[in-house]
């Protein structure tokens, strides 16, 4: 009884914990715990995928994937859809994981945070010993958690970016012809492909 | 029972002649040593890559991380890799990582890299572009830094107008050279020692002329017959295949005279440790091809193991095929040459200064 009182204490105190985390602490979580994987001395496989675990919880890339079909979200019949948010999670995840794995030891510094209606903006850098690269998180409150709905390198939008190319495919290819470039890179016996669609 | 008579007699004549036995099996032992060892060379990761790291940036790192596992990369200055690839010819190319490419490529925007090359290195040329192509692949992994082709590559000789060579500009004066080399060897050490079969080396050496004079008269016809040998080969080169042959005919004339200058002077040598005509072919096919191969006459000078290249700088084929090279793919001009040819000049005068002291006629 004791011991399930302490369990229960335990993840109240978590949760309350995590219902007071600001979208900066949250962030800066996230990243502590990215730089640790990227410090250790695993091999880049398992970097990858420990990322990508990681940042499963923190980055909404069906949000993201439905911005960045724009206008052609309509296109996609509901099974379409749902495959493609699928691909484009394995697509986001490691187009992200593979730029900050670019910085061997990333030194993260937490410029601030700012608060709207249930979404935040939290700007931070990459700080290398001769540059320093701004990261610009959009967040958006998910119950206790705050999820990541863009990011901007150099105020460069990754979700923009990948709204260019889907715009350029999609105006030149059928939904089925992305949706099997996308497989054919990021589906289970996918290769691992590069950012290009 | 006669037969194996005379077979006897024939074998207790040639195990009179050990040093031409031995070189029966030491010749082609020393070629079959050569050729293996440039054959399991080091592979790519002795040839030498400058890179010019003025990004600093973690797509420079990640780039430079991958050419380390397959090359020996050397972070330097501009004006020591220049020196590196256009001057000591030491590297085969060097990659300058502009200032802002990372944060331009993170940034989706374009750069553009330089690779400043000298095509006269170019199976270490075609090397570093085949690491760069697998860089590409396996820096797919660490942020496909040339997907999207957010990274181009500029191509440009530092050392020509020229950015490709074929491996016909290897072949054709690497056996120009070896051919003339051979000639030189044979026809001095046949000629020196047919005096003593004719008799002439006793009236020689009673004439009131030095021996330097005798030898160095001979030598003079012989470089006149080499130099135009090796010209002629050079020519056939470039009217038959289109071989570059620099644009300064003065400085191709004295090239070659220097290389013929050399291996004349150096068959002296040979024909003094050949004490017999039986020995000239042994010793000299021994001689001809160890030089040609450590030479670079064979095979590019570069494909070589770091102690054969080593051992290589001591040898005047070696630096007969640099002078060619220089002159041919490089398009340098005497001056620039000079040093090259000064010391095949010297190679050429030590061997004479020591030919003369060995050479000896055997007694009748």
């Amino acid at each position: 009884m004791r011991r399930l009182l302490c369990i229960c204490a335990v993840v109240a105190c978590v949760a309350s914990a995590a219902r007071a985390a600001t979208p900066l602490d949250y962030t800066r979580t996230t990243l502590d715990q990215a730089r640790a994987i990227v410090d250790s001395g695993r091999t880049h496989n398992a970097k990858l995928d420990a990322l990508s675990a990681l940042l499963k919880d923190f980055l909404d890339t069906d949000a993201m994937g439905q911005a960045a079909l724009d206008k052609y979200w309509t296109r996609f019949s509901a099974a379409q859809q749902k495959e493609f948010l699928a691909l484009f999670r394995e697509l986001f995840q490691r187009t992200y994981v593979q730029k900050l794995l670019l910085f061997e030891k990333p030194d993260f510094a937490y410029v601030g945070e700012q608060r709207f209606d249930g979404t935040a903006r939290v700007d931070t850098k990459i700080v290398t010993p001769r540059d320093e690269f701004a990261v610009t998180y959009q967040l958006r409150s998910q119950g206790d958690r705050w999820l990541a709905t863009d990011i901007k390198i150099e105020d460069l939008s990754l979700t923009n970016n990948f709204r260019r190319q889907l715009d350029r495919l999609l105006s030149k290819s059928s939904v089925e012809e992305v949706l099997g470039r996308m497989r054919k890179k990021y589906g289970p016996e996918g290769s691992t492909g590069g950012d290009d669609l | 029972m006669r037969m194996l008579r005379i077979m006897l007699k024939d074998l207790r004549l040639i195990a009179r002649d050990r040093s031409a036995l031995a070189f029966l099996l030491l010749v082609p032992m020393v070629i079959i040593l050569v050729v293996a060892e440039t054959q399991s060379g080091e592979g790519s990761q002795s040839i030498l890559f400058p890179v010019v790291n003025e990004d600093q940036g973690p797509v420079a790192n990640a780039l430079i991380k991958v050419f380390r596992e397959h090359l020996t990369v050397r972070e330097v200055d501009r004006a020591t890799a220049e020196r590196l690839v256009a001057v000591e010819n030491t590297a085969p190319a060097l990659l300058v990582l502009p200032a802002g490419m990372s944060k331009r490529y993170l940034t989706e925007k374009p750069s553009t890299i330089e690779l400043l090359t000298d095509p006269a290195q170019w199976t270490e040329l075609q090397a570093i572009k085949v690491i760069m192509l697998l860089a590409d692949r396996e820096a797919s992994s660490l942020g496909d830094p040339f997907g999207q082709e957010l990274l181009t590559i500029e191509e440009r000789s530092l050392t020509g107008k020229r950015l490709k060579f074929t491996s016909l500009e290897q072949n054709v004066p690497g056996f120009s050279v070896m051919f003339v080399l051979l000639n030189l060897i044979f026809s001095v050490s046949y000629g020196l020692r047919d005096e003593e079969v004719w008799g002439t080396s006793t009236r020689l050496s009673t004439a009131p002329v030095s021996q330097a004079t005798i030898l160095g008269g001979k030598l003079l016809a012989r470089l006149v017959v080499g130099t135009t040998q090796l010209l002629v080969l050079l020519l056939f080169g470039h009217f038959t295949y289109g071989l570059a042959l620099g644009h300064s005919p003065i400085t191709l004339f004295l090239v070659a005279s220097a290389i013929v200058f050399s291996m004349a002077c150096f068959s002296v040598i040979i024909a003094a440790v050949a004490r017999t005509r039986e020995q000239i072919i042994p010793v000299g096919l021994s001689a001809v091809f160890i030089l040609a191969a450590l030479g670079g006459c064979w095979w590019p000078f570069f494909e070589q193991p770091k102690w054969m290249q080593t051992i290589a700088q001591g040898v005047m084929t070696t630096w007969s095929m640099f002078a060619i090279h220089d002159v041919m793919l490089r398009d340098k001009g005497l001056l620039e040459v000079a040093p090259k040819l000064l010391f095949l000049l010297a190679y050429g005068l030590v061997s004479f200064g020591i030919g003369l002291r060995i050479f000896r006629y055997a007694e009748n």
